[in-house]
């Protein structure tokens, strides 16, 4: 779990993880991960922000639900269902997020704000 | 949504932040195509001063929905080898296609185990 330590090679990672877990545990992440993307993006855009206050909605909402997949999902305790532990919950998947948030913010933008 | 559901206050904060977020779009909709627009458009105040009670339904709507896809989102594993395989039967790791082991050493374990348990009583 050291982030300093040299990295191990698969064969021992093999041994110590179960890979079948590992992938489980991705996958709702992303489940999660990717439909919130899509709601704050919708929300964005029907509050009309746009430049770089949606930007800084999208980092503030990414922080909150970080918090949240870390209280609720892993109780705190991240170490014991990934690979790089507390990383992987804030930072795994930012921009992979943020294409969606950009898809749903011109969608819910145009419907509201733009086209009357 | 039924209560028999294991996932129902998931589902229900879900629909709740969808349904908030629905109307608070519609509500900014209204707004906006209620008001003369080419006063607004004139004094370019068009995108500016949304009212709070519609920021407030749109941000708990998403508040809502994150908590909501989280307890939907099912439940994480442990990724340890170790914890994966203190769940494992010794039938279930000694299984074969064409054999069945009958003297394998499962016996012993569970033997050893069960002094060693109430030694340590």
């Amino acid at each position: 779990m050291n982030p300093a330590a040299p990295p191990q090679n698969i064969a021992q990672d093999a041994l110590k993880y179960t890979p079948a877990n590992l992938q489980h545990n991705a996958q709702v992440m992303l489940f999660a991960r990717s439909s919130v993307a899509a709601v704050t993006g919708a929300a964005a855009g029907v509050l009309g922000l746009t430049g770089k206050d949606g930007f800084v909605f999208y980092g503030i909402t990414w922080l909150v639900m970080s918090f949240v997949l870390w209280s609720l999902k892993t109780r705190f305790r991240p170490d014991l269902y990934f690979k790089n532990g507390a990383r992987e919950i804030w930072t795994e998947g930012v921009f992979g997020g943020l294409l969606s948030f950009i898809l749903f913010h011109t969608f819910l933008y145009g419907m509201v704000h733009l086209y009357q | 949504m039924s209560p028999k559901d294991a996932n129902w206050p998931g589902r229900f904060f879900c629909v709740t932040g969808l349904l908030l977020l629905s109307h608070s779009a519609y509500s900014t909709y209204e707004r906006t195509t209620r008001t003369d627009l080419a006063y607004l458009k004139a004094v370019d105040r068009s995108e500016t001063g949304l009212p709070l009670d519609i920021i407030i339904e749109c941000l708990v709507s998403v508040l809502f929905f994150m908590v909501g896809v989280t307890l939907v989102a099912g439940d994480l594993k442990e990724i340890l080898m170790e914890t994966e395989m203190s769940k494992q039967t010794i039938d279930k790791l000694d299984a074969r296609p064409s054999f069945i082991t009958f003297n394998h050493r499962g016996r012993k374990g569970a033997r050893a185990l069960k002094t060693l348990t109430k030694r340590n009583l």
